[in-house]
């Protein structure tokens, strides 16, 4: 089979054609549409990227106008859970609310805050105050409080100290009759947190 | 030979038809036959033919092929070559466009991308620029549920205190009181990865009813005298209507000279729950944290 005969050149010309067209596929327009398809797929990711950029930078910019109540909120956590153990501040927290009770601080036998203990961490290592807290963020402080009154008064210490800025969860509270008057011993926890900061200024 | 005997017997003209189209009429003379003989490419055989003029055909209209079949094979095969390099022009061409035509919808594309991505990009920074304000209101928040969190077990001991002092009936004297919450800070830090107070378990209230247990927030633990266990069943009765105290059980009495001796526990309602750190935990409180009203709306 040669070009010298028709059939043969029919034959062998019509398979040059496919091969031309075949190689022309393969390595013109083949890898051009690959190429086309893999730009569309990084756009459709891109563009996908961007949407979910904008929506999150939307819900910052929302939250960006939240800040001034946050900050207050966290100025807030920081009163209730302070970061230190402020023991000065504490011991007139609670002579106060004692006074306000009617019960002189002479009548505050006991008040004993504990060490703040940060929780999981080694036994041998409660924070100090003014130390940076480690992962936990928060360290407990056990703190008894004796006092010696009437029942009024003592039911008022309680209640006063309920409304202290510095949040204290009581856990047991028990007054015995000590002659003419009754003795309460509270024991509860106050809290050590690591302090929130200031709010991050972002320009506009 | 034979041409030239065919030339001789009549005035023939011969019919050549060099592109080999087989047009009909393309030759010198249509004449039927004649002149479909004189078309190669419609028969088999290419032999020059000798026409001879019908009863239509007028005299000189006939025609004869006097190219060789060999000729004729080349001339058809140089056609048929001249059609595929045509044909290969033709698919070049078309390739060639082709591939313009996708490299410039390739280029376009790919300008876009860029353009997508800057601006993906530009986006993505701004977003980092912002991430601080996101940091911060993710610790306030944290920080506002552990609040809540750490001081939800929180009960006014206070109100419980004046409750039981108004529920006391005539004659009879408390000679101690100690309220326990149901958990205690240690027990509530335990899930902090801490371990603290792991093997604790939720305080538990004696009561009357071994089979409703009610669900108590903390639980008072009393001794004190009476003139009468009447005047202690007073007090128990007392201590089950108020809104307060929950499953009042004395667990003992002893008589004395002129008055019993008594202890029982008593426990503390959940209304009790103070609830006041629970709008802290921003930014959906809990409901369940909050204190409940009760059936009037009324709160503790």
């Amino acid at each position: 089979m040669n070009f010298r005969t028709a059939s043969g050149t029919l034959v062998l010309g019509g398979l040059g054609l496919l091969v031309v067209a075949a190689l022309g596929w393969l390595l013109l327009l083949g890898p051009v549409t690959g190429k086309i398809s893999a730009v569309g797929e990084e756009r459709v990711q891109a563009q996908d990227r961007a949407v979910l950029m904008r929506s999150q930078l939307n819900s910052l910019r929302l939250l960006t106008g939240d800040i001034p109540d946050i900050s207050t909120q966290a100025a807030e956590l920081d009163r209730v859970f302070p970061p230190t153990a402020d023991q000065p501040g504490f011991f007139s927290a609670v002579t106060k609310a004692a006074e306000d009770a009617g019960i002189p601080a002479s009548d505050i036998t006991t008040l004993s805050p504990g060490v703040p203990v940060v929780p999981g961490g080694e036994p041998g290592a409660p924070v100090v105050e003014g130390d940076a807290l480690p992962d936990a963020q928060l360290a407990l402080q056990e703190v008894t409080i004796t006092a010696v009154g009437s029942y009024d008064q003592l039911a008022q210490l309680m209640a006063n100290l309920e409304d202290l800025d510095r949040a204290l969860l009581v856990a047991s509270a028990s007054m015995a009759a000590d002659d003419e008057q009754l003795t309460l011993t509270l024991v509860g926890t106050t809290f050590v947190a690591a302090p929130l900061g200031d709010a991050p200024e972002i320009a506009s | 030979m034979r041409r030239r005997t065919a030339a001789a017997e009549a005035p023939l003209e011969p019919s050549l038809d060099p592109t080999g189209s087989g047009e009909p009429g393309s030759g010198p003379h249509d004449t039927g036959d004649a002149g479909a003989s004189a078309h190669p490419g419609h028969h088999k055989s290419a032999r020059p033919v000798r026409t001879r003029p019908d009863a239509s055909s007028l005299p000189g209209d006939a025609a004869v092929n006097l190219l060789s079949p060999w000729v004729m094979d080349e001339l058809r095969v140089r056609t048929l070559q001249q059609r595929l390099v045509a044909g290969l022009v033709i698919l070049l061409v078309v390739l060639g466009l082709g591939w313009a035509g996708l490299s410039f919808a390739l280029s376009r594309d790919e300008a876009s991308l860029r353009a997508d991505e800057a601006q993906a990009d530009a986006l993505q920074a701004q977003v980092g620029e912002m991430a601080p304000v996101r940091g911060y209101a993710a610790a306030v928040a944290k920080r506002g549920r552990d609040v809540a969190e750490m001081m939800a077990p929180e009960v006014a001991f206070s109100r419980a205190a004046t409750g039981l002092d108004a529920a006391l009936p005539d004659g009879v004297t408390l000679e101690s009181v100690d309220l326990v919450l149901v958990l205690a800070a240690e027990d509530l830090t335990a899930d902090l990865g801490s371990g603290v107070g792991s093997g604790a378990s939720q305080l538990s209230c004696p009561g009357p009813d071994p089979f409703g247990a009610r669900t108590i927030s903390g639980c008072i633990t009393l001794t004190g005298t009476a003139g009468s266990r009447e005047q202690v069943s007073d007090l128990v009765s007392t201590l089950a209507g108020s809104r307060f105290f929950v499953e009042p059980f004395i667990t003992t009495t002893t008589t004395g000279e002129d008055e019993v001796e008594f202890s029982g526990t008593v426990g503390l309602d959940p209304r009790l729950l103070r609830g006041e750190y629970a709008d802290l935990a921003a930014p959906a409180p809990d409901p369940a944290a909050t204190p409940a009203a009760d059936a009037t709306g009324e709160t503790p």
